[in-house]
C-alpha cells in the first residue's frame, strides 16, 4: 500500500518541482547577467572633459600670481556671486594688504583626480604653473562622492582602493608641478561633508581620505593642506548652496578665510 | 527504466536516511529561528533603553531615511543609474511604510532565503552527500552489487536509474528544507512577509558590482529563485558524490571523502584567494545566492555565469567518468 502511493507521489512531485526550479534558475541566470552597453556611454563622456583644459590656457602670456586646478569646487560651481574660493581669497587680500593679486582658474567641473593628472602632465598648463607664486588645488572629491552612493558593503571594498589610484594620482599631481615650478606655495583643500552628518560611519571614510590627502601634503613643507571639514559640518544650512552639495557664496568665504589664515 | 528508478527511490526511502536529514533540519532551523527572534528582540530593546522612548517606533527611522533617499535623489550631480536604485530603495521603504511593516520584523520568508544563503556553502551540500553517498559504494560494502549486476539490463542503466532516483530525492530534500524553514520559522516570528520588496538582480560591469540593473520582486519570488540555485548547486553535489560513491568501496569513505574536499574547499578559499586556480573549483563556486542579493565581493572574472559553468562542467565530467568507472568495474565477491 505504502509502496504504491509513494511512489507516483514522488514522480509526480519531482517532476513538477524540477520545472519550478529549472525554470527559477533560468529567470536568476536572466536578470543577473552582466550588461555591456554602459560602455559607451562611459567613453562618450571623457572626450568632452578633455577638450576644455587646452581653452582657458591659451593666453600664455597672462602672468597670474595665484592659480587654481582641480574640479567644481575650484571653479566655484554654487557661488552666487560666482567668485569661488580663489577670487574670494584675492579679495581678502586686497582688503588686509592693499596687493593686487592676479588669478588664473584652470578648473573644469567634473574633473577627477586622473583627469587632473592628465590636464597637468599634458604640458598645456606647464606656463600658467611655472609662473604661479600661489597654486590652490581643490580635488578628490568626484574621487570619492559615487562612493557614497554605493551600499555599505561594497563601499568598504572599494574605497581601498579608490583612496591608493587618487594618492598615486595627487603623488604625481604634486611632483609634476614642483617640476615645473620648485618654489610656489601649494594649498591643497581637504574635502567637506556635504551629507548631513548623522551617518558616522560614512564620514568616517571622508576623514580617512582627509588624513591621508594631509599626510602627502606633510612631505613638502611649501605644501599646506587647507580644512573645510570642520567648518562645514557646523554650518552645513549656510555653507551649502541649493544644489546641496557644492559650497554657497559663505561656504566658499569660508574656505578662502582658511586658506588665508594658513597661509598668513 | 521506471522500474529501476522506481526500485532505486525504494531503496532510498527504506534506508531511513530521509528522516535523519529531515531531523537535522528541524533542529537547526528551530536554533536559527529562535535565535534570530531572540536577536530581534535584543535589538528592540537596546534601541529603546538608548533612546529612552517606552516604544520601538520604527517609522520615524522608516521616514528619515526616506527623506534623505529622496532629496539625495534630488540631486542632479548624481549618476543616472545610482537615481534609479535610490528610486527603487523608496519603493522599497514606501512599501513597508505605506502597509504598516517593520523592515526589520523577522519574517518566514525573509528567514528560508537567508537560511538557503548560509547553508548553501556547506550544510545543504553535506545533506545531499548523507542522502548520496552510500548510493553505489553500499552495495559493495554490503556485498549486493553482484545481484543487482547479474540482471539482464546494462550496467548503464542501473547507474543511471540510480542517478535519476538520486536527483528526484534531491530536488524532494530542497524543497523539504523550503517549507521546513518556512513553516517553523513562522512558527516563531508568526510573519510570512512573501509580499514584501526585495531588491534583486545586480551585475558586475568591470569587475565592480552594478546595482543599475536591479528591479524589485516579492520575498516570495526571490525565495523561489534563491532556492532554485540552491537546487542547481545541490545536483551538482549529487553528481560529484554519485562519481566518489562509484570509485570508492565503503560508504563511510566516500561521506569522509567529500567532507574533507567541501570543508577543505573552504580553506582554501580563504587561505589561496589569490590564487588563480581556486575559482576552478567547485566548493569556490557553490555561493550562487549571493550574486543575487548583490553581497558578495567581486572576484576578478567571477560571476553568476562564470560560477554555473564551471559548476556545470564538475557535474557533468563527474558524471561522465562515474559511468565510464562503473562499466569497467570488477566485481569479485
Amino acid at each position: 500500500m505504502y509502496k504504491k502511493i509513494i511512489w507516483p507521489l514522488i514522480l509526480v512531485s519531482a517532476s513538477l518541482l524540477f520545472l519550478l526550479f529549472a525554470s527559477g534558475f533560468v529567470t536568476s541566470l536572466v536578470i543577473s547577467r552582466s550588461e555591456e552597453p554602459e560602455e559607451a556611454l562611459t567613453e562618450e563622456e571623457t572626450p568632452a572633459f578633455m577638450e576644455e583644459p587646452t581653452d582657458p590656457s591659451l593666453p600664455m602670456e597672462d602672468i597670474s600670481d595665484i592659480l587654481v586646478l582641480g574640479d567644481s569646487l575650484g571653479a566655484g560651481v554654487g557661488d552666487e556671486e560666482d567668485l569661488g574660493f580663489g577670487q574670494r581669497y584675492v579679495n581678502l587680500v586686497e582688503q588686509s594688504t592693499g596687493e593686487n593679486l592676479s588669478l588664473n582658474n584652470l578648473s573644469v567641473p567634473g574633473y577627477v583626480s586622473s583627469e587632473l593628472a592628465e590636464q597637468i602632465t599634458s604640458g598645456t598648463t606647464d606656463a600658467d604653473i611655472a609662473q604661479a607664486q600661489l597654486i590652490m588645488i581643490s580635488i578628490g572629491g568626484n574621487d570619492l562622492n559615487p562612493l557614497y552612493f554605493e551600499d555599505e558593503a561594497t563601499m568598504s571594498l572599494e574605497f581601498d582602493g579608490v583612496l591608493e589610484a587618487y594618492l598615486n594620482d595627487l603623488t604625481l599631481i604634486l611632483e609634476e608641478i614642483r617640476s615645473l615650478n620648485p618654489e610656489a606655495q601649494l594649498a591643497l583643500i581637504g574635502l567637506y561633508n556635504p551629507y548631513s552628518s548623522d551617518d558616522p560611519d560614512t564620514a568616517r571614510y571622508l576623514l580617512e581620505w582627509n588624513h591621508q590627502t594631509r599626510l602627502v601634503a606633510n612631505t613638502d613643507p611649501r605644501i599646506a593642506y587647507i580644512p573645510t571639514y570642520e567648518f562645514f559640518q557646523f554650518n552645513l544650512e549656510t555653507f551649502l548652496s541649493f544644489d546641496r552639495f557644492h559650497p554657497s557664496g559663505a561656504g566658499y568665504q569660508s574656505i578662502a578665510e582658511s586658506i588665508y589664515k594658513v597661509l598668513n | 527504466m521506471i522500474k529501476l528508478t522506481q526500485n532505486e527511490i525504494l531503496k532510498i526511502l527504506l534506508k531511513k536516511k530521509l528522516f535523519l536529514i529531515l531531523l537535522l533540519l528541524l533542529i537547526f532551523v528551530s536554533l536559527f529561528s529562535y535565535g534570530q527572534q531572540f536577536a530581534y528582540e535584543r535589538t528592540v530593546q537596546q534601541f529603546e533603553a538608548e533612546t529612552g522612548e517606552m516604544d520601538f517606533d520604527w517609522r520615524v527611522l522608516a521616514s528619515q531615511r526616506l527623506e534623505d533617499l529622496e532629496s539625495r535623489s534630488d540631486n542632479e550631480f548624481i549618476p543616472e543609474g545610482v537615481r534609479a536604485s535610490f528610486d527603487r530603495e523608496i519603493q522599497q521603504l514606501s512599501y513597508f511604510i505605506d502597509n504598516d511593516i517593520n523592515p526589520i520584523t523577522p519574517t518566514a520568508f525573509g528567514f528560508n532565503a537567508e537560511f538557503a544563503e548560509q547553508g548553501i556553502g556547506l550544510f545543504i551540500p553535506l545533506l545531499v552527500v548523507i542522502l548520496a553517498a552510500d548510493l553505489v559504494s553500499g552495495e559493495f560494502s554490503k556485498k549486493t552489487a553482484k545481484m543487482l549486476l547479474t540482471r539482464a539490463v546494462p550496467r548503464w542503466k542501473i547507474l543511471l536509474s540510480k542517478y535519476l532516483a538520486l536527483l528526484m530525492m534531491t530536488t524532494l530534500l530542497i524543497f523539504m528544507v523550503a517549507v521546513l524553514s518556512t513553516l517553523v520559522s513562522f512558527l516563531f516570528f508568526g510573519e510570512l512577509g512573501a509580499g514584501e520588496p526585495v531588491i534583486t538582480g545586480f551585475s558586475v560591469f568591470e569587475g565592480t558590482l552594478v546595482s543599475d540593473s536591479t528591479i524589485l520582486i516579492s520575498r516570495f519570488q526571490f525565495s523561489v529563485l534563491v532556492y532554485s540555485l540552491v537546487w542547481f548547486v545541490s545536483v551538482i553535489i549529487a553528481s560529484i558524490t554519485l562519481l566518489v560513491s562509484v570509485a570508492v568501496e565503503s560508504s563511510s569513505s566516500a561521506i569522509g571523502i567529500l567532507m574533507a574536499s567541501i570543508i577543505g574547499g573552504q580553506f582554501l578559499q580563504f587561505f589561496l584567494a589569490d590564487w588563480e586556480l581556486v575559482k576552478y573549483f567547485f566548493v569556490t563556486n557553490l555561493d550562487l545566492p549571493s550574486y543575487l542579493t548583490g553581497s558578495y565581493q567581486p572576484v576578478e572574472g567571477m560571476n553568476l555565469s562564470f560560477s554555473i559553468l564551471t559548476l556545470a562542467a564538475w557535474g557533468g565530467l563527474s558524471l561522465l567518468i562515474s559511468f565510464i568507472l562503473f562499466n569497467r568495474r570488477d566485481v569479485l565477491v
